[in-house]
């Protein structure tokens, strides 16, 4: 089965002035379908940059990223938007949910505008939250927010999840929770998750881990056998 | 050393955020710019006409007393407390007639050092009959330098009783401080309006009393005209002068009355003068006849004794005559004795020379024959010798005879012929025969002529010797003659001796009695001599005593001359005297019923009254009172709201700066920096952009917004020279002190509630704003309705609330002055449009001349009525009249119409919100509406009208009907007649024309102006035109409202997007991470701001209405009223324009959204 993810050769350079940053220096990786990827590495190696351009918010500079078969290096502007918009869910650290709108409608937010997205409801009591459905983000606590967000990421019924440190804002037990919640969302429905860390202590729960070190993949090792999060700790 | 960083955050905060910086710095520039240049202007106008009205010396105070004021009167103004200056002047209202227009002119005196006139052309008055003209006889009546001006009192007045002259020179033309405007004034002579005025010097007034005084204070021009201050002073120096006017009216008065009484006194002395002079010159009369005929009787006399002289003198020259006759008879006798005296003595004389002469003649011939005696014998002797002589010859002679005949008688012999009878051809013929002869026929020649000379000879020697024997004969004679003369001469001798002997003796005899003669003659002679002397003498008498008679006759002559002359003179006088009784005697009883007059008038007259007036009583300085207030009023209502919403972007501004640099805070207050130094940053921030911006406003403002308004009112008030536009500090300093402190303060107050938190807070997020639900979400229906996007965009419009009702203000309050600018536009044009389109829908009206006769009027109607141009005509009368109720009084016209059924079509009287039509008819008047409201008089409501100087009189008001400019009351005439008690005079005639374009009502005019009788047609197009550019000048001020009301809106618009965009840059970026196209992200903030700007809009609407009915009261004058709707078309520009902005705003919105990056939403929160 061909991966869901390609990545070849993927190149990212800055230009600060006089001097050139190689963000991303030839990243090679692939994440197959249905599997929950876990991108680690410490900070300013490049992870980010990585999950930007795999997210289509940025560009290569070089290289091939293939998902689901279509090159999306190659995309336009408005491709990519499009890219977004059906193909990726995206959880923030900071969750960054709209304020002013309750849960339901921060889902509703995100579903509306896709071609084939879940019901904003259900999505939400999946993820915990029926009765806070008509909160706002303010009345919720920071895992219910991030609650909320990986709802709004999944009811777009995404080819890929990802989630840029998830639990950095979160504490230990939350952090968990929602580790587990997307844990058990990839295994329940399927999706494909990608969650980059700089903690290496969650790598053992990721069917693949990938380890990112200055800007180039310096170790990707498949888990045939992943620990589930509650035997994690850290 | 540690501030040194700070700094350098502070000026990279600046460098960072240039478009934060700049736009407090516009917001502020414009809204300082235009609150202290908008509320400077009304401050400058008067500043400008403060300085206008201390270049020209207008007086501050002015007394005008009924009867005139004195020098007296000057004199103790004078000397009151705190006046500097009395200047007493003449002014008198007349009537300058051109070719074919009157003018109202106010004359005045020409006063130096007081009210100036400003000279435009020309000079001013030098010498009498020298005129200045107001600038706009000049502008709109066409006088030029050089013209002459011919004026007239009205009516019956005398213009000699004001003025010396009634005709001037214009040497140049001026404006005057009394009148800033256009407006002239009104006036109780002509047509009630003042046209303009005329100054000449005060010698050409011939009034006996100064009309009013000009007194200039001791402050005045110190003080700001129209300030408190100023018109306090000037109030207690009225007052001052006013405790004067009891005692200098009394004193007037009583001079008045002795004047009065003085001059009566002396017409009666003048009456009883004339009487006693007539008297005089009859008595005169009367003498001079006596006189006259004694002159007669005298002549009479003279002339009697005249004749005697001349009698006498005839006697005397007869007298003398005699005398003299005698005298020459004596004479004669004289002479005659002389004569024979002389006579005798001549034969005397004679007789001696004859006797003398005798003798010698006797002696003589004694001589004479004593030598003819001896020449006898001589002769004797000599005839002897000759006789002698001649028989010798004789002899001789006979001898040559008796020769010559013998040689002749040969030749004749032997030829046979006498030689002497042939002819010589003969001769040649016979030439042969003689030559037998032997001769030669040559030589026979030579002998015939000797032959022939000898005969001659011959011949001759005897006729010689004839006559010698003749001669002797005679000699022989005289000889024998002589002897016998001779012997009678002897005898002759010897009687001559005798003869001399005895008249020797009769001449002794006769010299004796000559002698004796002579001495006889002698003395008759002086006897003769002394007759002659007496006689001389007595011519001399008598030539003397012709003379005496002559000169006596040239007496006589000359004295009945004279007596004739006086006889003459004499007549003459007393027709004279009967002329000049007659007319004394009209005289004096006209003198008779002037003292009554007098007397009547000095009975009736009441103690005088000063008014004491200060420059409130200038009606431009009024006016320009009036419109500065206006200027203020908008000055006080529009900058604010500009102000106030500057502040409000400022204030958000700078909250929204201070919370962005929340975590910096935080960071500086963790590394332990003092909370002023951290805080110092944003106050320096706001305090230097607005510092720099209320620099620029102030000045900007200041200078340039006063001139753009005032120079608009310009004008209107065209005499106004300069615009003075000075930095107002107090307008400096409350714009700007408010600016920078509200800013400030802004700043000051963010940061201290961030300050007040620990910096572990600070640097952690703020916490979000709770989402709410608004009340929409209650109207589940409606909300249900909503797409979702629709839906967060509401809640996200309520959820901003300061950053919602900032913008709905800004855009409103924007979007409100846009309709406030349009509206007033809109409503100062509605007065033109409906006042002359809607409501006074006539053409146009023609003025009668003041004294025309009712045919004359009758026959103008008819011109008009058969005129094809004219549709229809109405007889009315337009007055100027007063109108007053319950202490409110107002000036207004009045007019008054004959028949109200026709007038229909002439006035609309209706309504103005319910449109209800009203009719005229005799029960009462029908008011405008802006003069019942000046007078708060509503149907029902009793008014007093009065008309000039008449009674007035009260009428009940039967309805207010829309009117836009003047005041006008209707009224029948049969009202007027019964309410006035007399008859409206025809005056004005309206009418219609079937055309409106100008060409028409050019021809309409010239043809009417030139018809006697018409003193003016005017059409209301002009009037309406006028309108327009009066009210153009508030164009201007308007135009300024709305550019600045534009920049305004987008300026706030720009701005508070900007802010809002910089507040949810993270939101819109998860939405762009959410796979939101650009448009969409951009739609979903614009739909916000299209919210934002309907809402703005309503509140727009709804605040420019308000402020557009609060304006056009503060702004409209007393004689106008504005239009009070806004155009729909007003609504939609306006609307249109914040839409404009809006949109501009939104597009550079959009680029900006596109520049968000979609990063920002990793990040975490700052």
């Amino acid at each position: 089965m061909e991966p869901i993810v390609k990545m070849h050769q993927i190149r990212k350079y800055y230009k600060m002035g006089e001097v050139t940053i190689k963000a991303v220096d030839g990243i090679d990786f692939v994440i197959e379908k249905g599997e929950f990827a876990v991108i680690v590495g410490p900070s300013g190696a490049g992870k980010t940059t990585v999950l930007n351009i795999l997210g289509g918010m940025d560009t290569s500079d070089e290289g091939t990223i293939l998902v689901d078969g279509e090159d999306i290096s190659k995309y336009t502007e408005r491709q990519l938007t499009t890219y977004r918009r059906n193909d990726i869910g995206f959880v923030f650290q900071f969750y960054n949910l709209v304020p002013n709108l309750t849960a339901l409608e921060n889902v509703e937010l995100a579903s509306q505008i896709c071609k084939n997205p879940l019901d904003a409801s259900s999505v939400l009591e999946d993820v915990g939250l029926k009765d806070r459905m008509h909160n706002f983000p303010a009345q919720l606590s920071g895992g219910e927010q991030q609650r909320v967000a990986i709802a709004r990421a999944l009811a777009k019924n995404p080819k890929l999840l990802l989630c840029d440190e998830p639990t950095g804002a979160l504490d230990y037990q939350t952090g968990k929770a929602i580790l587990k919640l997307l844990q058990d969302t990839c295994r329940s429905k399927g999706m494909t998750v990608v969650v980059i860390t700089h903690n290496l202590a969650i790598s053992p729960m990721a069917d693949r881990v990938i380890r990112i070190k200055n800007g180039v993949v310096s170790e990707m090792t498949v888990n045939d056998s992943p620990t589930s999060v509650e035997l994690i700790e850290w | 050393m540690k501030k040194h960083i700070l700094r350098k955050d502070f000026l990279m905060e600046i460098r960072r955020n240039k478009s934060r910086f700049l736009s407090i710095l516009a917001i502020v520039t414009l809204g300082v710019a235009f609150f202290a240049g908008i509320r400077a202007s009304g401050p400058d106008m008067r500043l400008s006409a403060d300085a206008f009205y201390d270049d020209q010396n207008m007086m501050d105070i002015q007394v005008i007393g009924t009867l005139g004021l004195t020098d007296e009167d000057a004199d103790a103004v004078k000397n009151i407390q705190g006046v500097k200056t009395v200047t007493p002047s003449y002014f008198a209202d007349l009537l300058c007639t051109d070719r074919d227009s009157q003018y109202v002119i106010k004359f005045m005196s020409l006063t130096k050092g007081v009210n100036e006139i400003k000279v435009t052309e020309g000079r001013l008055p030098e010498t009498s009959g020298e005129i200045l003209l107001d600038t706009q006889m000049k502008e709109q009546h066409g006088y030029a330098i050089g013209d002459t001006v011919f004026v007239q009192a009205e009516g019956e007045e005398k213009l000699s009783d004001t003025l010396e002259k009634s005709e001037f020179t214009v040497v140049g033309f001026g404006d005057s401080p009394f009148y800033l405007s256009l407006e002239r004034g009104t006036s109780t002579v002509g047509d009630g309006s003042l046209d303009g005025f005329a100054v000449i010097l005060p010698e050409d007034f011939s009034l006996e009393a100064y009309t009013e005084l000009y007194i200039q204070t001791e402050n005045g021009k110190d003080m700001l005209c129209y300030s408190d201050e100023y018109e306090e002073d000037t109030q207690k120096i009225k007052d001052r002068i006013s405790s004067l006017e009891e005692n200098r009216c009394q004193a007037r008065y009583d001079s008045l009355q002795a004047e009065g009484q003085e001059a009566i006194s002396d017409a009666r002395a003048k009456i009883d003068d004339a009487r006693r002079q007539l008297s005089d010159a009859e008595e005169e009369l009367r003498d001079g006849e006596k006189e006259l005929s004694d002159g007669e009787q005298e002549l009479e006399n003279g002339r009697r004794e005249l004749d005697d002289a001349r009698s006498q003198l005839e006697d005397g020259e007869q007298e003398l005559e005699e005398n003299r006759r005698t005298l020459e008879e004596g004479q004669q006798e004289i002479s005659e004795n002389e004569t024979a005296l002389a006579d005798a003595q001549e034969q005397i004389d004679q007789g001696y020379d004859q006797l003398n002469q005798g003798i010698e003649t006797y002696n003589q011939s004694a001589d004479e024959y004593e030598s003819n005696a001896a020449q006898l014998q001589e002769q004797e002797t000599l005839l002897e010798e000759k006789e002698t002589e001649f028989a010798a010859r004789e002899a001789q002679l006979t001898a040559g005879e008796e020769t010559f005949a013998a040689q002749k008688e040969q030749l004749q012999n032997t030829l046979g012929f006498d030689i002497m009878t042939v002819t010589a051809e003969q001769l040649y013929q016979m030439e042969d025969l003689l030559a037998s002869y032997g001769y030669q026929v040559e030589d026979l020649l030579q002998i015939q002529s000797q032959l022939l000379d000898n005969a001659q000879t011959l011949e001759e020697g005897r006729a010689q010797l004839e006559e010698g024997r003749a001669q002797l004969q005679s000699a022989r004679s005289q000889l024998e003659d002589g002897k016998n003369q001779l012997a009678r001469g002897y005898e002759q001798l010897t009687q001559a001796y005798a003869e001399i002997e005895s008249s020797q003796t009769l001449l002794a005899e006769k010299e004796a009695q000559l002698k004796e003669g002579k001495e006889q003659l002698e003395s008759a002679k002086a006897q003769l001599e002394e007759g002659w002397k007496a006689w001389e003498e007595g011519e001399q008498e008598l030539l003397d005593a012709r003379r005496e008679i002559a000169d006596g006759e040239q007496e006589i002559a000359d004295g009945e001359q004279e007596l004739l002359d006086a006889r003459k003179e004499l007549e003459d006088g007393w027709d004279e005297y009967r002329e000049e009784k007659e007319k004394a005697d009209r005289e004096i009883a006209d003198a008779h019923q002037e003292i009554a007059d007098g007397e009547k008038e000095l009975d009736d007259m009441e103690i005088p009254q000063w008014y004491v007036l200060d420059r409130g009583s200038n009606q431009t300085y009024v006016e320009y009172e009036q419109d500065t207030d206006r200027i203020v009023a908008i000055g006080s209502v529009f900058p604010v709201i500009f102000f106030l919403v500057a502040a409000l972007i400022c204030l958000t501004t700078m909250t929204r700066m201070v919370e962005e640099g929340r975590t910096q805070i935080g960071i500086l207050k963790a590394l332990g920096y003092r909370k002023g130094a951290i805080a110092a940053k944003y106050i320096f921030y706001s305090l230097l952009a607005t510092a720099v911006a209320s620099i620029i406003g102030i000045l900007a403002g200041q200078k340039f917004l006063p001139a753009v308004i005032i120079n608009a009112y310009g004008i209107l008030y065209n005499t106004l020279p300069e615009v003075l536009t000075p930095i107002h500090a107090s307008f400096s300093i409350t714009s700007a002190i408010p600016a920078v402190a509200s800013t400030t303060l802004a700043a000051f107050l963010a940061c201290r509630s961030e300050l007040k938190e620990v910096p572990a807070q600070l640097m952690r997020p703020q916490a979000p704003k709770t989402g709410k639900r608004i009340l929409l979400e209650r109207i589940g229906w409606l909300w249900k309705r909503l797409s979702f996007s629709q839906k967060s965009t509401m809640r996200n419009l309520f959820r901003y609330k300061k950053r919602f009702w900032m913008t709905v203000l800004g855009i409103g309050g924007c979007m409100g002055l846009l309709l406030v600018g349009f509206g007033l536009r809109d409503s100062i044009l509605a007065i033109g449009d409906n006042q002359f389109k809607e409501l006074r829908i006539f053409s146009g009206s023609l003025a009668f001349e003041e004294d025309i006769s009712d045919e004359e009027v009758q026959q103008i109607t008819d011109t008009l009525n058969q005129d094809e141009r004219i549709s229809q005509t109405l007889k009315a009368t337009e007055l100027s009249v007063d109108v007053s109720c319950s202490g409110r009084e107002r000036s207004s016209y009045m007019d008054i119409i004959e028949n109200p059924d026709q007038a229909d079509s002439f006035f609309v009287l209706r309504d103005r919100k319910t449109q209800k039509r009203y009719h005229l008819d005799d029960s009462g008047v029908i008011i405008t509406e802006k003069l019942a409201k000046l007078l708060d008089v509503k149907a029902g409501d009793v008014i007093t009208i009065q008309e000039n100087e008449e009674d007035p009189a009260e009428v009940t008001v039967t309805a207010v009907v829309e009117n836009y400019f003047y005041h006008y009351i209707y009224i029948t005439s049969d009202l007027y007649e019964r309410v006035f008690h007399r008859e409206a005079k025809d005056h004005d005639l309206f009418f219609i024309t079937r055309d409106k374009d100008p060409e028409t009502q050019e021809a309409i005019q010239k043809d009417y102006m030139a018809m006697d009788g018409v003193s003016y047609l005017s059409f209301t197009s002009d009037i309406s035109e006028r309108v327009e550019d009066m009210i153009r000048s508030m164009d201007s001020v308007i135009y300024v409202i709305v550019i600045a009301a534009a920049m305004l809106a987008f300026v706030v618009l720009y701005n508070l997007n900007n802010i809002n965009i910089c507040e949810r840059r993270r939101e819109l970026a998860t939405l762009k991470v959410l796979g939101f196209y650009d448009t969409e992200v951009s739609g979903y903030v614009l739909r916000e701001n299209i919210w934002l700007t309907f809402f703005g809009c309503f509140l727009g609407v709804a605040f420019g209405l308000l402020l557009h009915r609060y304006m056009i009261q503060t702004v409209e004058i007393d004689i106008m009223m504005f239009g009070r709707k806004i155009n729909f078309g007003s609504f939609l520009l306006s609307i249109l324009l914040t839409w404009l902005f809006s949109a501009l705003v939104n597009l550079a919105m959009y680029f900006h959204l596109k520049r968000v990056n979609m990063v920002e939403s990793l990040k975490s929160i700052e």
